[in-house]
């Protein structure tokens, strides 16, 4: 057997968080285009390894792939908008006319009400629009994504409280091997939404980022998140690349 | 069959003559932009009774539940557009990049800008598509920028470096919401990379500031990474999210060959 996008190795990886988190196995293509035969490959791999679900990462110009992608039962999921801002001269947080607000590092009391805003939160995702992964696994992945954001040394996870409490969060990932640490996951209380919380929230982060000496950072979102993509836009944010997620499931998934 | 009284009050699509003509197939949209449970057979039953091949489906990105639908009944997506606006406040006091020329197209410019035009558009959904024959889309956009010369409502502006013509750009009519918005834009090649996009954006506002708009919209595809970016650096701010979706009737076209 040979392997798309070069000769030696396996055409797929399997993911073993995301396997364990949806109790099935789960595997992405390696590479982020296919071909008719690669699809192929893909295919046979994945029936040997007994892969329920399957990922491609794929650049959003590269129609052959698109085509190839849905021709052998991929289907497009998401788009993926990698959008990066420079640090400085960041304007301060608008906190006025929210009074009570108050933007910090979480506490550990504080993470039960977090989860319930994040199971909430990101319904359009990838994840909740496939429909193949069930939406009670859904919402426990972005719940995990708090407490990963509050145990885990290299990330930090914030909140947004209003009268003490806990109105919306945003997680700042590792830093990547350039140094530069993302922006992960942010989410307002849907019953809080239109307050100037997240404007409050990105402007925070991105201050305590510059405050440890940061220039840069980025972060990922979705085409269908229209009030996160206006969020970013309005405090400088450009985007720099796009790419799409496709799925396939074998065996009726 | 269903009978006469079965027939949807509002017809699911409509036929785009124009499209239609161009490709040399019977093209259609989706009329509502959106799709239900019950939609799609109806979709499929008014395509098949007027020979339909290609079908068009502009759904707002958000909605969920249509573009779940699409992708089971035979869509595929084929492009994602921003559409971002920005008031005319202060738009133009910002930096409008290098010295252009920017005059209204005469007949000697329309040789340059169709060829541009040609091969200026190559993500655009329709190349993307991979079924529409490459030489009518590559057409499709020849005859786009000649329409903007030609109808009296729009306007072919070119900008010009050192005499010489570098880029186009089509200005629509001023409609009554006195919103802007150039609909084709494309700088050659050679001369790409160097801020001409923007100055030329910058004519086309002064254009249309002179008419008196107050908004100015841009409508771009997410696969214009350029473009967008330089409507995010001059305060665009994204309004909606659409997604275009097409389905094929009857056995695919067999243009891939021809790309």
């Amino acid at each position: 057997m040979t392997a798309p996008g070069n000769q030696t190795g396996t055409p797929c990886e399997l993911l073993e968080w995301d396997s364990q988190h949806f109790g099935f196995p789960i595997a992405r293509v390696l590479g982020s285009s296919l071909d008719c035969d690669a699809a192929g490959r893909v295919d046979e791999w994945c029936r040997a390894n007994q892969v329920r679900c399957i990922y491609l990462l794929a650049d959003a110009k590269d129609a052959d792939t698109s085509r190839v992608a849905a021709e052998s039962g991929f289907r497009e999921v998401d788009g993926r908008l990698v959008i990066r801002t420079a640090l400085q001269g960041l304007a301060e947080p608008h906190l006025g006319g929210l009074a009570g607000m108050e933007v910090r590092e979480a506490a550990e009391a504080e993470l039960g009400q977090l989860r319930e805003i994040a199971s909430v939160s990101h319904r359009g995702s990838r994840f909740f629009f496939d429909t193949g992964f069930p939406d009670a696994r859904c919402a426990a992945l972005y719940e995990a994504w708090i407490d990963r954001g509050f145990v885990d040394p290299d990330r930090t996870l914030w909140v947004a409280t209003l009268d003490g409490v806990p109105a919306g969060y945003h997680v700042i990932g590792p830093a990547a091997p350039d140094g530069i640490r993302r922006l992960e996951l942010l989410a307002v209380d849907p019953n809080r939404h239109g307050r100037g919380i997240g404007t409050a929230l990105i402007l925070s982060t991105m201050g305590a980022l510059r405050g440890e000496g940061a220039e840069e950072t980025w972060t990922i979102l979705s085409p269908r998140n229209l009030p996160s993509i206006r969020l970013h836009e309005r405090v400088g944010f450009l985007i720099e690349s796009v790419q799409v997620w496709h799925h396939k499931w074998y065996d009726g998934g | 069959m269903a009978g006469a009284s079965d027939e949807p009050s509002v017809p699911p699509c409509e036929l785009l003559e124009w499209d239609s003509e161009h490709f040399g197939l019977a093209i259609a949209r989706v009329t509502p932009g959106a799709l239900t449970v019950e939609g799609p057979e109806a979709i499929d039953a008014w395509c098949r009774d007027r020979g339909v091949r290609c079908l068009y489906l502009c759904a707002d990105a958000a909605d969920a539940e249509t573009t779940r639908l699409a992708a089971a009944h035979g869509f595929r997506v084929v492009d994602v557009r921003l559409i971002a606006r920005r008031s005319y406040e202060g738009l133009l006091e910002l930096s409008t990049g290098p010295e252009l020329e920017a005059r209204e197209a005469t007949e000697t410019d329309l040789a340059f800008a169709r060829d541009l035009a040609a091969r200026s558009h190559r993500t655009s959904r329709f190349y993307f598509d991979g079924n529409f024959p490459r030489d009518r889309c590559d057409a499709l956009y020849e005859e786009w920028v000649e329409r903007g010369s030609r109808d009296p409502d729009r306007r072919l502006l070119i900008g010009v470096l050192d005499g010489n013509p570098v880029g186009y750009i089509v200005l629509t009519p001023l409609g009554p919401d006195l919103e802007g918005h150039g609909e084709l834009v494309a700088i050659e090649e050679r001369h790409r990379g160097k801020g001409l996009g923007r100055a030329l954006s910058f004519a086309e506002w002064r254009a249309y500031a002179a008419r008196g708009a107050l908004i100015q919209r841009g409508v771009m595809s997410l696969r214009s990474i350029a473009i967008i970016r330089l409507h995010e650096q001059l305060g665009f701010v994204t309004d909606e999210v659409q997604v275009w979706h097409h389905k094929w009737y009857g056995g695919l076209q067999t243009s891939r060959a021809d790309g």
